[in-house]
Parts: structure tokens; sequence; C-alpha cells
């Protein structure tokens, strides 16, 4: 066996014993006040690092989460802005649109976890803090506007996104303006709105929204299936309109409203009040 | 040299990163091991009583830091059980599990002991409750997990075995 280091004898083993047991006890004996200050000025030295680096990774996540709260209350704001300028524009124009008005759904706070930069990327990850009931088809937005729609389920805690860029991707939009309805869908590199009459009035920077009506596909499990986006929600803003001789639509090229990069904070529209709503609102 | 930074490297994450990090993921009901005792029982058995009465004191003080009214109690407990376990380490069959394990339990258990009764001394808790829901549980938890850490101490060549 290994006996005590060398130079230190029992009687110095005593010592050094009969030394802590003396600063203890003066520790003990101090009135009730200075033994708290000491405690924390001995505090200051000794554990203030590890408490000022754990309450800033702490904050860090409690930032985060109360962002995300916000985030959603903010763009639960500004959808319920939107649809009432929608309302608005159509008792203005005396017709609407005859749709419903789509209920806005529950947002559930998710982050980009991974955002490919390759030029044909056109799928980002995402994760939410709490497990979802999401579901393929579902949309997704960010404080911008519509970002693209969940594509594959994970786990419950994460999912890949099918961006508007992918090529067989197409969405109901409507003209904020004039109340006109097309087909948003992209082409390469730039995104255009189909079904447009020629004669249709559209000007350039109108803002084009989510009309609310769904295009069903058929999905593998050989059910129909579309993107339910509620009505209002921003796309983007027209960029160019032209008018070709031998068409019977235009041909309008859109400037999309959303981009989304890696952490940013996007949001699952959750379509019915079941048991998302417990998880999407939990803080 | 070598070896006493890594013995003091090892109790060192043993206490502050096992408490603060794996305690909190092996509690069940409440109960969790108490990795300083641990950490203690490891610095006694590696490196003798001189070093396990300091480093049982700091232990102990920075334990008394988040209870300052009882400042310097837990020191004293844990300066008198560094010393107490580095001359029962001359003492012990080395190499069984059982043991070691016993003496992180009676560590734990004679900590929580002193430590109760002062406390129950200065504000009058009920000690018996408190040690039978608490401490007992937390000392057969205690051992149960230092079973791993001290094969691990061994597997570090830190506990030095000469039989």
């Amino acid at each position: 066996m290994r006996e005590a280091p060398a130079g230190i004898s029992q009687r110095g083993e005593l010592a050094v014993l009969a030394l802590c047991i003396l600063l203890s006890l003066i520790l003990i004996v101090l009135p009730g006040d200075s033994r708290i200050l000491v405690a924390d000025r001995v505090g200051g030295v000794l554990t203030a690092p590890y408490w000022s680096a754990r309450n800033f990774f702490d904050d860090m996540v409690s930032l985060r989460e109360q962002n995300n709260g916000l985030r959603r209350e903010l763009f639960s704001l500004e959808l319920e802005t939107a649809a009432a300028r929608l309302r608005r524009h159509d008792e203005q124009r005396g017709a609407g649109c005859a749709l419903e008005q789509g209920a806005h759904g529950l947002l559930a706070p998710c982050r980009v976890t991974t955002r490919l930069r390759g030029r044909f990327a056109t799928m980002i990850k995402i994760t939410s803090p709490h497990p979802l009931p999401w579901r393929s088809w579902q949309p997704v937005v960010n404080r911008q506007g519509m970002i693209g729609r969940i594509r594959t389920v994970v786990g419950p805690t994460e999912a890949w996104v099918e961006l508007m860029t992918a090529p067989d991707f197409a969405l109901g939009v409507e003209f904020e303006r004039t109340g006109l309805l097309g087909v948003l869908q992209p082409r390469g590199d730039r995104f255009e709105i189909g079904m447009v009459g020629r004669d249709e009035d559209v000007r350039r920077g109108d803002l084009v929204v989510t009309s609310g009506i769904t295009e069903l596909r058929d999905d593998p499990a050989g059910e129909q299936a579309g993107l339910d986006a509620p009505r209002g929600i921003p796309v983007g803003r027209v960029r160019s309109v032209h008018v070709p001789n031998d068409e019977v639509f235009k041909e309008i090229s859109l400037e999309p409203a959303a981009v989304c990069d890696r952490n940013e904070t996007v949001f699952v529209i959750l379509s019915a009040p079941d048991e998302g709503a417990t998880a999407a609102r939990r803080p | 040299m070598r070896d006493f930074l890594r013995i003091n490297v090892f109790w060192f994450l043993i206490a502050f990163v096992g408490g603060v990090l794996a305690a909190p993921l092996l509690e069940i009901h409440g109960v969790a091991p108490d990795f300083p005792v641990i950490s203690l029982v490891v610095l006694a058995l590696a490196a003798g009583s001189y070093p396990a009465t300091i480093g049982g004191f700091l232990l102990g003080l920075v334990m008394d830091l988040s209870i300052p009214t009882l400042l310097g109690v837990q020191a004293l407990i844990d300066s008198c059980l560094g010393y107490g376990l580095g001359r029962l380490r001359t003492r012990l069959a080395y190499g069984m599990p059982l043991v070691e394990a016993t003496v992180v339990i009676m560590a734990v258990l004679a900590h929580d002991l002193v430590f109760l009764l002062v406390r129950n001394a200065t504000g009058g808790e009920p000690f018996l409750w408190l040690f039978l829901t608490h401490s007992v549980p937390t000392a057969l938890y205690s051992g149960l997990v230092a079973v791993p850490v001290l094969r691990l101490a061994v597997w570090l060549g830190l506990l030095y075995r000469e039989d």
C-alpha cells in the first residue's frame, strides 16, 4: 500500500486536520450576518465563475424559449392583421373570392437545424423543442411569410421541410389588392404565378398571399393530400408582369417574401385544435 | 507530479461535473448519488489522508456556500471524513467492489448524520425522518454508483495496488 506522500508524517497530517477543523470552527462561530457575508465573498472567488457560466447558458436556453413564444405571438397577431385586412378589402370590393376565412391553426415554433447550401437544396430540417403531432403537407412559415411544407416527419421533434423552390411545389395564391386567384409554381430559380387571365389587373409590387385553396395530390399511401395553408399568409410581391400576344394567361414573376437561414425560428401551422394545441402552446 | 494532477483532475471532475451534470440525470424520486462524497472517497483511497483532508475541507466549503447559515459545517465534516478515509485506506481489502461500496455508504451516512444533527440543533428540523427517507436511500444509491466510478479510477491507474 502507498503510504503518505514523502515529507508528510502522521503528525503533519494531524496538523493539517487540526488546521482545517480550526478554520471550519472559525466559520461556524461567526455571527449570522458575518457568516453570510463571508460565504458571499468566498463564493465570489470559488463558485462565481461557475454560476456565471451556468446562468449564461441557462439564459441562452430560456431566451430561446421566450423568443419562440414571443415570435409566435407576434406572428399570430400579424396573421390576424393580415386576415382583417383581407376581409376589409373583400368588403370594399363588394365581393369576396367566396372562400372561407381559413383557420390560422396553431403556430408551433421550430428551429432550422439543417440547411444545405447547395444550389439544388430544396429542403431544410427543423427541430421542435416539444413533441408535435405533425404530418406531411402542413405549412411551414416564418415571420416574413410562406416557406414550404412538411415533407417527411422524422420523429416527434424533427421533420424535413420541402421549400417552395422544390420542383413539384404548387401553392394557391391570391393577389391581396384585387382578390385575384392564381397558382404559384417554381420555375428554376424563380417563381411564376399561373392561371391569371391576360386582362386581369395585376401590377408590379402587388402583395401575393396564400388563398387557402388546396391543391390535392395523390400521396404514396394512395390518398389525396395537399398543402393546407390558411388564407392570408404573405408569399411575396409581384416582380414583373408580361402579357404575351399568343397566350391567354399573364406571365407573372414573383419575388418571395421569406428566406430562411440556419438557426432561424420557423413555425409549423398545425391544422386543428387537437393534441397539438397543448404541445404547441406549451412554453 | 503527473499522478498528483491526474488524481486531482479526476476527483474534481467526479465532484463537480458529476454533481452538476450526472446527478440530476440519475435522480430517482428526489434521490441522487452524492458525488462529492464519492469523489472524496476516491481522493482518500488514491492519495491518502493529507490531500483528502484538504480536499474535503475545500469540497465542504464549496457545498457550504449554498447554505451560508451553516457555513463551515460541511467543511468540518468533510475534513474529518477525508482524514478518516485516508487513514482507512491502508486497512481496506482492495479490489472488492462490495468493500468500496460499503465505504461510500458509510461515508455518506456519516456525513449526513452529523450534518442533519447540526441542522436539527440549529433549525429544529425532523432529523430522523430526513435521515431515513433521504440519507439512507442516498447512501445506498451512492454506493451503487461508486462501484463503476471506483472501477474507472482503478482502470485509470489512480488507485494504487501493490498486492
